[in-house]
């Protein structure tokens, strides 16, 4: 135990050299047999998984008192940074649920990747995430956890850009990279502004800089070397990297586009774990965030707003990747409120659920996607129930679980709500409760709009390959029941010293009431069985609700002004100042001594001898009278 | 005889120093420029030599800087015949006031 | 360690320098020979590093020429002494590794005078080694001069566009910053004299005297700044970098990225902050502004650039802010940062204008419009491009990261200036505004659709991606291992602070 435990950093390393291997081998020694990077990879991510195992079990056998190891990665003066790995109640329950994902979407990925030509360099670079994502899971320090918090930013940047042919897959690339990257300005800011307010503690008492075990002392300290609005801005700036990172408003325009990866991606990267680092970080920020109360209450304002605004956008959409990315974001946002109104096991619950069941329903999607060759749109579905029985009663595991009908996902959106209801903030509440039947709503329609009604497209509908159907069945185990296996003891192992308690005994009817309404209102709309109503009669009055929806809530277009519009314009004004004022003058400066040559040229008639009798003259002369001054003076 | 002061020496070498200058000036011949340009030299080194001689009898840097000054000016008229066979090459002329000198602009 | 020679380094280059125009023959010769030295005197250079002790504050090793017990200029108390310590250590290994590296690069952008060219390029590094091992303030400014020579031939004989004028801009540029400096050394040179009676022109022990009047030590410091500022380039000072990079043969941008820039950080480290803290300190804020200024303004012009070759000169610039930042922090932490981030720079930027030189060695322009869709074709060199590309940007796990991280973690903990964190924060927006116009470089040359024209282009020849690879090597091991790195200087950069 003790061994696995000490090397526990193998699991973050192995996934490094795998990428290694296979991208230097990709040409050569690898390149003939495609199977040899999957069951590298795989076999990598495995050992990772077993280790999980074990980390699990100690987190459980010692609660309360986690094992870290560090050593130094940099030390310069007073500052001495270092690497380490902290296993504990929280990493080690990430652990287990990044690697066993992460392991089934290989295997899955092998057979969805199967005809790509670029089929190394994706293995390669789910090795990379994989690296990237369990050293930001068991990092011991807030620094080490920044470094690998960007690493993991760069698996996504590499895996959304993966088709760098398309246009659009370039740009969304972009896109996550740069708003990702305003997340990391502030948390690296917010994190220089925490070693500044508690520099001393850290200085003479801790023994790990930033190191999370002793972050609580470290938020005394701080607390006391300012006021409470300078704390506000310090917390509120490392809020803004969970913020982006888990695609939360107004920062969410980044993972909708993200979809432009391959399908095993989103559901890996933009779905299930890196999305969900976010929620991971503000749970191992507790200490601070929750010391400002003021921030407490942004979390779960954001998170509320998110919830309510990705999930009406959600209604609209016809790609059923974006629908499913628009779910995230409104279940991540659910988390945050979670975290916000100081229900914490309950959002770090509804993360682990959350994780497997959308983990499920992108890998159903992409089977259906990879089955009608590339077809994303809902509109060209339908009836799929027949010709992929297996994926779609999974898919319909999964929706039941997203919806909070009696599976998974009742228990924890259960704990959820009752800890909203805890909190007393009763517009939250309301908030939380209608996103529920919201979601209830959009995921239903997905699953009438793809799987049952009759088929609408044009394309052949091929069989799915059984490599594709085991990871959707192991998968759906969880979905199913790790909510109620669970949902007894999980707020005693991963607690924030307080628990949430049920006041209220008809909130599981009430919402398991909405769901099912919710589920019913879905059906007469998108159930051509059922069909009631038609959608375009809905979208007549409301058409400037539907508009809003489509458009996103101009908050794309909004960024797309200030970015492409305002900044480069003002950089275009900048270079063009650059140019004609600032070198300008330069060049003025530096050609005003040949302009004044040419005034004194006048004077030049290009006799030598003339020239040395007027020098030597007015030299006589200024001896002289240099001579005279001084004999003045002396 | 008269006592041969250091201000004969002075004297003599203003003298050699204002006919070099002269030359200079007027010669528009640049061999003839060169050799009035040795004239001026020279008349500094009777200087040097000349306080030496009177102030500082013991180190002899005025001697020292004499020969200093002879090397440097042999190095000088080197360099300026070369110059002055490479003009005379290219423009046929060693006029001092001729109208060969081209312009380059900076820009 | 009698083979260990400071003077010996110094002058491997000059002696090449000398030797392969007066007796090597024929192209291939020359470049052979050319690539024994430089990678030989690397390898000289490495072994400086084995040698010194890091643990050991002061100058490690010093030399001094000397002639029968004299100095070289013995009425004026001018030395030809030569020392080394951590911070000049680092930067000489650099200079090494970038002219070999400028070397091998040449291999195509040089098609004539190939005598002068080479012989050119080790008077270039036999200067810039000068600067760096200078113990000397005489010797010192004597190298920062002699540097100006092969630099204005190299740009303007090998140069395209309009070479002539971008050699003379820049050569007019640092020839009046020098000028202040001149001033500013005779000045503390005279002081020096008139209060103890001893003139040396020694940089330790003009550094250790602090009794220079306050007035002069104000207007040195501004003289000295001055000349620094334009080989920083600070801006508003910042006019001959794009023109003379965009002007400049590809390793000849290497070199001057490379360590051209760092001979105005270098002095500002070794003599505005070493002989004067106090007016360092006074300076800081107004520092800190130039700083931030230089941070900003040059990303955001780099955006709206359209010439790939200038928008990395305008990056170059952004960068070099940073080290300001870090020297502003006026802790060690900062000032190890500012090390770790010119070293840092000089790597990516060397790195970025041999994509630059590779990119237009195909396609025949570095307009960003008329390209696109390049990683079709160059599959691995874009992989190499994303990651020279990222690095700039700063990220975690390349060297970009160390000096960043350590010049704004200096600054956040530093008590310089009041405002000195609010600033920190404001100069951080580089985090951003470098990540906009690097993805944007690599969306819109290597994504997207591929043009026609582009078709036939040739593959990165072995040599490219020696130099692009090694470059690379070190980016990423430095930003694994930092320690190896910051562990030469930090020692002498600690102890200073600590007195």
């Amino acid at each position: 135990m003790e061994l696995i435990l000490q090397n526990i950093w193998v699991v973050a390393i192995l996934p490094l050299f795998s990428f290694l291997f296979i991208i230097i081998g990709q040409k050569g020694f690898v390149h003939l047999e495609k199977k040899i990077s999957m069951y590298l990879t795989v076999g990598v991510t495995f050992l990772g998984w077993i280790f999980s195992v074990f980390a699990l079990i100690y987190a459980i056998q010692n609660q309360g008192n986690p094992f870290q190891e560090n050593f130094v990665w940099m030390y310069s003066g007073s500052l001495t940074f270092s690497m380490g790995y902290l296993i504990d109640e929280l990493s080690s329950v990430m652990l287990f649920m990044v690697t066993s994902i992460s392991l089934l979407i290989q295997i899955y990925s092998h057979s969805y990747m199967k005809e790509d030509p670029s089929y190394h360099r994706f293995f390669a670079y789910l090795s990379f995430f994989n690296f990237a994502m369990i050293g930001l899971v068991l990092s011991s320090n807030l620094f080490q956890t920044y470094i690998f918090w960007e690493l993991v930013g760069l698996a996504s940047y590499l895996l959304i850009g993966f088709w760098y042919k398309k246009n659009s897959a370039s740009k969304a690339a972009q896109k996550a990279f740069l708003v990702n990257r305003i997340g990391d300005f502030g948390l690296l800011l917010g994190i220089m502004g925490f070693l500044f307010l508690s520099y001393n503690f850290w200085f003479y008492e801790a023994d790990v800089l930033l190191g999370f075990s002793s972050l609580k002392q470290a938020t005394e300290v701080a607390l006391v070397s300012t006021s409470s609005k300078g704390f506000f801005v310090v917390a509120f700036l490392m809020f803004l990297g969970p913020v982006a990172k888990s695609a939360q408003f107004p920062l969410h325009v980044w993972l909708p586009d993200a979809m432009e990866a391959p399908t095993p991606v989103s559901a890996l990267i933009h779905a299930a774990t890196m999305v969900a680092a976010g929620v991971f970080l503000t749970a191992r920020l507790y200490p601070i965030f929750i010391l400002s109360p003021v921030l407490m209450q942004l979390i779960a304002y954001v998170g509320a707003i998110t919830a309510l605004l990705a999930a009406c956008m959600a209604l609209v959409q016809y790609d059923i990747k974006k629908a499913l990315a628009y779910s995230t974001c409104s279940q991540l946002g659910y988390m945050f409120l979670a975290l916000g109104v100081g229900a914490y096991s309950a959002g770090m619950f509804h993360l682990l659920i959350h994780a497997y069941v959308k983990a499920l329903l992108f890998l159903c999607a992409g089977a259906v996607i990879h089955s009608l060759s590339s077809q994303q749109d809902m509109r060209y579905m339908g009836g799929l129930r027949k010709q992929m029985p297996v994926v779609a009663y999974t898919y319909l595991i999964g929706c039941l679980s997203l919806s909070g009908i009696f599976l998974s996902g009742f228990s924890s959106k259960e704990q959820i709500l009752s800890g909203i209801l805890a909190s007393g903030n009763m517009f939250l509440f309301y908030i939380a409760l209608f996103t529920a039947g919201l979601s209830a709503f959009y995921i239903f329609r997905t699953y009438f709009m793809v799987f049952e009604g009759k088929y609408k497209g044009e394309s052949q509908v091929e069989p799915v390959s059984k490599v594709m159907s085991v990871p959707l069945i192991v998968l759906a185990v969880p979905s199913a029941v790790l909510g109620v296996l669970l949902s007894w003891c999980f707020d005693d192992f991963v607690s924030f010293g307080f628990h949430t308690e049920n006041h209220f005994v008809f909130l599981p009817l009430i919402s398991i009431v909405i769901a099912l309404f919710s589920v019913w209102l879905a059906s007469i709309f998108y159930w051509d069985k059922k069909k009631l109503i038609d959608t375009e009669l809905v979208k007549l009055p409301l058409k400037s609700l539907h508009r809003l929806f489509v458009e996103k809530f101009f908050i794309d277009w909004f960024y797309d002004k200030i970015l492409n519009k305002i900044y480069a314009k003002a950089a275009y004004v900048l270079s063009k100042f650059d140019r004609f004022v600032v070198d300008a003058s330069i060049d003025i400066t530096f050609q005003s001594p040949v302009a004044a040559g040419k005034l004194l040229n006048i004077v030049q008639h290009k006799k030598i001898g003339a020239y040395i009798l007027v020098s030597v003259f007015l030299l006589v002369l200024l001896c002289g009278f240099i001579m005279s001054i001084l004999n003045l003076i002396v | 005889m008269f006592d041969v002061t250091l201000i004969h020496y002075l004297f003599l070498s203003a003298v050699l120093f204002c006919v070099g200058l002269l030359g200079v000036i007027v010669s528009r011949h640049l061999l003839r420029v060169l050799i009035s340009v040795e004239f001026m030299l020279n008349a500094v080194n009777i200087n040097f030599v000349a306080f030496s001689n009177y102030n500082d009898l013991i180190r002899l840097d005025g001697h020292i800087m004499a020969i200093f000054v002879m090397a440097i000016g042999v190095c000088e008229l080197a360099i300026g015949l070369a110059i002055l066979i490479l003009v005379f090459r290219k423009t046929h002329s060693v006029d001092a006031d001729g109208e060969y000198i081209e312009e380059e602009k900076w820009s | 360690m009698n083979l260990l020679s400071l003077m010996t380094l110094l002058l491997i280059p000059l002696v090449a320098a000398i030797v392969i125009p007066l007796f090597i023959e024929g192209e291939v010769a020359i470049r052979r020979l050319s690539k024994i030295v430089a990678g030989f005197h690397l390898i000289y250079a490495l072994f400086f590093v084995l040698y010194l002790n890091p643990s050991d504050g002061a100058y490690q090793v010093v030399q001094e020429m000397l002639n029968d017990g004299q100095v070289w200029i013995n009425s004026l108390g001018i030395s030809f002494s030569l020392a080394i310590d951590g911070v000049s250590l680092v930067m000489v290994v650099l200079t090494s590794l970038i002219t070999f590296l400028a070397i091998i690069a040449s291999k195509e952008c040089i098609k004539d005078k190939h005598k002068f060219y080479y012989s050119m390029i080790f008077l270039l590094q036999f200067a810039v080694l000068g600067v760096f091992l200078a113990r000397d303030l005489f010797l010192f400014f004597l190298f920062w001069e002699l540097e100006l020579i092969p630099m204005y031939f190299l740009i303007s004989i090998w140069g395209s566009g309009r070479p002539k004028y971008s050699a003379m801009k820049f050569v007019l540029y640092t020839f009046f910053g020098s000028l202040f400096m001149l001033a500013s050394i005779l000045a503390i040179y005279y002081c020096h004299f008139m209060k103890t009676g001893s003139l040396t022109m020694d940089m330790a022990s003009l550094g250790m005297y602090n009794g220079y009047p306050a007035l002069v030590q104000f207007f040195a410091f501004i003289g000295f700044f001055i000349a620094f500022a334009v080989k920083f380039p600070i801006v508003p000072l910042h006019s001959w970098l794009p023109d003379a990079h965009v002007d400049a043969p590809t390793p000849v941008s290497m070199l001057l990225a490379g360590i051209l820039l760092k001979m105005g950080a270098y002095g500002l480290i070794r003599i505005n902050l070493y002989f004067f803290p106090s007016i360092f300190n006074f300076f800081a804020p107004i520092i800190f502004i130039f700083g931030l200024v230089s941070i900003i303004y040059a990303a955001m012009i780099a955006f709206a650039q359209t010439d790939l070759k200038k928008l990395v000169a305008y990056s170059s610039i952004s960068h070099m802010g940073i080290v300001l930042v870090g020297l502003c922090a006026m802790n060690a932490i900062g000032v190890s940062g500012a090390v770790a981030q010119m070293v840092a720079h000089g790597l990516i930027s060397a790195g970025l204008f041999m994509m630059v030189g590779i990119i237009y060695s195909r396609t025949k322009t570095r307009d960003i419009e008329k390209l696109g869709g390049l990683a079709q074709k160059l599959p691995v060199f874009y992989y190499l491009s994303i990651i020279l590309c990222l690095a700039s940007v700063g990220l975690p796990g390349l060297v970009g990261f160390v000096g960043e991280a350590l010049c704004f973690f200096g600054a956040a903990v530093s008590d310089a200036f009041l405002t000195i964190q609010l600033f920190t924060g404001i100069a951080f927006i580089v985090a951003i505004l470098g990540a906009v116009y690097m993805t944007s470089v690599l969306k819109r040359v290597f994504c997207g659709v591929m043009l026609d024209d582009y078709n036939e282009i040739e593959p990165v020849k072995p040599y490219e991606f020696f130099v692009l690879l090694s470059l690379i090597f070190l980016i990423i091991f430095f930003g694994f291992f930092p320690h190896y790195l910051v562990g030469i200087f930090s020692v002498p950069i600690e102890s200073f602070f600590s007195v």
